[in-house]
């Protein structure tokens, strides 16, 4: 387990997020326009309930937050090179954390691999918590619910998706 | 005694090689459960529920300068819905509190309620691997806290008795109902940070610990230096040419002194597996000031495991400590699984008592060996930078591979030791010394807590001393059978 490479993942996770305004979130001046198409892409399915050949839908699931307070950031990636370097996500997002669990269902997403990762912003000071040696003091999660002793890896926590998918991560 | 050096090869041949019958059974290739329990499985065997106050039966006479409060603590919590821990740093911690008076000797038990137990309480079962096992079904773990079990110390501090674990932080708890009161915050940004089970008192009250970060994959140390009143007074991160397992360092009047162990963390499915043994690796000796925590100097000695050090004194030019040295660290990969999985020795090479002997102008290092078997030094806490017999447990001579069964006393000087053997059926805990209230060093009581894994039933004893060759002049039992435990402290009475 590297730990300073979990923080340094926690922490750009935080960072690399730009807050909008509705509860989707978009980041990354470096991919900005690719992912705006993406981002419309995405909401114009949703609007329309279209069903692009090769197409399924994610309903991501996040259980088991323990402080029911704060901010839960989540993002979608499909490829490892922006997975491990958290950029060009497919889709982010971010919602007020009131129970226990959080659900919401992504339309049309083109078939292929995908992999997520969570960050609960539980005190919503905008930033991971970390103590001196950079241990995690609040919660994230990852696909598969994988690494157990540290961060996912990609092919650890990336699902491939060709039918509609539940994807169910707890917390941790 | 002879010594049963293990190094993976031969502990192999040790294990499948001592006869046919043995290398053709099955069970005992495969591992699997069938292989015969250890005679002393009742002392791994745990609790699994608070255990209420009762009184134990006292034998001899009691003296009034052992009244107070005896409070170990120890892996307890074995097992949940069918699935059984496989290494002994992992069962939830259990303070056990002896509680003695004119009146007699009274004895309950309480878990800890560190978050790890109340949420598995509440589930009914495991929910993550230990520092040693891999538990089935479990979950990723969100930092080492998840796993925080407190189990491994018990000390008293600021009125209060601190619950000790060396991934995490320590608990607090209520030293008259034991009820957990929370986790110690030393500093907000040093939540979570590893501070070890052995935090050592200095002669001005002060307290200093260390915590290794080997086990979360960083080599680096932590050093704390904590008032008397508890404020943190400083906390420092030094980084490690490499990340060797540590549990326990050395205090002097100016020096704060570390070993680097030769059982250097890579990579694993967990903490104990993560760290591999290396001959080829010298162990150091981190000799940092006292004063500022600066790294005065790294030495370094022949390939050392230690869990436990003695106390240390400087003079004639001389810095010196004692070490219960181990040749390898088997006893953690290997013996200390053995033990939790109720299974029979051999465990590990016996843990030598070392004298290190420092000269401070040239930084040369002698090591001389004081005892063939010693464990769970301890010494007479009012004078920790004096030269004085250190008290610990040892295996008998008579019986090589078996459990503790003798309370030992050697002089850090000659070598000279006293012993008393409690024969096969008992294994003895770390001793604690109380003073007979004089102002002698070393002049008082040895009290101890011991199993009889035959009756499987649990006890304290006393003894003089002077005179521990005379065996307990006061001895205690109940109906109880408490798991084997780490270590404690003794609270006299007010």
């Amino acid at each position: 387990m590297n730990l300073k490479s979990t923080m340094q993942y926690l922490r750009t996770l935080v960072t690399n997020f730009w807050i909008g305004n509705g509860n989707v979130i978009h980041r990354l001046p470096n991919g900005l326009s690719f992912f705006r198409f993406r981002y419309l892409h995405i909401l114009i399915l949703t609007g329309s309930l279209a069903q692009a050949a090769q197409a399924a839908d994610i309903q991501l699931e996040v259980n088991s937050i323990t402080d029911q307070s704060g901010t839960l950031y989540w993002s979608i990636y499909d490829s490892e090179n922006s997975y491990t370097t958290e950029t060009n996500a497919v889709v982010a997002g971010q919602s007020k954390v009131l129970t226990s669990t959080f659900s919401i269902t992504l339309h049309g997403l083109p078939h292929g691999n995908y992999a997520v990762k969570l960050f609960h912003d539980a005190n919503d000071n905008g930033k991971m918590d970390t103590n001196l040696v950079g241990l995690p003091q609040e919660g994230y999660g990852f696909s598969n619910n994988g690494g157990s002793f540290g961060p996912a890896s990609y092919s650890e926590a990336k699902v491939e998706v060709k039918d509609n998918v539940l994807i169910s991560i707890r917390l941790r | 005694m002879t010594s049963l050096k293990i190094s993976r090869r031969t502990f192999t041949k040790n294990l499948f090689g001592g006869s046919a019958a043995i290398v053709l059974s099955p069970s005992l290739v495969l591992g699997n459960d069938k292989e015969s329990m250890a005679p002393w499985a009742a002392a791994f065997k745990g609790v699994t529920q608070d255990l209420p106050a009762i009184d134990m039966t006292v034998e001899g006479t009691i003296p009034a300068a052992c009244y107070g409060s005896l409070y170990r603590n120890g892996p307890a919590l074995f097992e949940r819905d069918g699935q059984r821990y496989s290494h002994w740093f992992d069962p939830d911690g259990m303070i056990q509190s002896f509680k003695l008076s004119a009146k007699g000797i009274s004895h309950f038990g309480r878990f800890v309620r560190t978050e790890k137990f109340t949420r598995e309480e509440e589930a009914g079962r495991f929910l993550f691997n230990g520092a040693g096992s891999i538990i089935s079904g479990s979950f990723p773990s969100r930092n080492n806290e998840d796993i925080n079990v407190a189990n491994t110390n018990v000390q008293p501090f600021g009125g209060e008795l601190l619950a000790l674990w060396e991934g995490g932080a320590a608990h607090r708890l209520n030293p008259r109902s034991l009820e957990t009161l929370g986790k110690k915050n030393w500093r907000d940004d040093l939540q979570g940070v590893p501070f070890s089970a052995h935090p050592r008192i200095d002669d001005s009250g002060d307290m200093w610990n260390i915590g290794s970060l080997s086990m979360l994959s960083n080599p680096a140390l932590v050093l704390y230096h904590i008032g008397k009143n508890g404020q943190l007074k400083k906390a420092q991160v030094q980084h490690l040419e490499f990340g060797g397992y540590q549990h326990d360092f050395v205090l002097t009047p100016n020096y704060l002194i570390a070993l680097n162990s030769s059982s250097v963390a890579h990579h694993g499915k967990n903490f104990v597996d993560l760290f591999e043994w290396q001959d080829s690796q010298p162990s150091q000796l981190l000799i940092f000031d006292k004063n500022n925590f600066s790294l005065l100097k790294t030495i370094e000695v022949p390939p050392a495991f230690v869990f436990h050090f003695g106390n240390a004194w400087e003079s004639g030019g001389k810095l010196v400590f004692t070490a219960s040295q181990y040749a390898d660290d088997q006893i953690m990969q290997y013996g200390m699984a053995r033990m939790a999985q109720q299974k029979p020795a051999p465990y590990h090479d016996e843990s030598r008592l070392l004298r290190y002997s420092l000269d401070l102008k040239t930084w040369r290092v002698e090591i001389e060996q004081l005892a063939q078997s010693f464990e769970f030094p301890s010494f007479d806490s009012r004078f920790p930078f004096s030269k004085q017999n250190l008290l610990g447990v040892s295996e008998s001579v008579a019986r090589p591979g078996t459990m503790q069964s003798v309370i030992s006393r050697v002089n850090p000087e000659t070598g000279d030791q006293q012993n008393y053997d409690y024969g096969p059926d008992i294994i003895v805990e770390e001793p604690q010394f109380i003073s007979d209230g004089s102002e002698a060093l070393g002049g008082g009581y040895i009290l101890h807590s011991f199993l009889n894994y035959r009756t499987e039933r649990s006890g304290i004893a006393i003894l003089r001393s002077d005179s521990l060759s005379d065996g307990p002049i006061a001895i205690a039992e109940m109906d109880r059978c408490l798991p084997l435990g780490f270590h404690g402290c003794f609270i006299p009475a007010t």
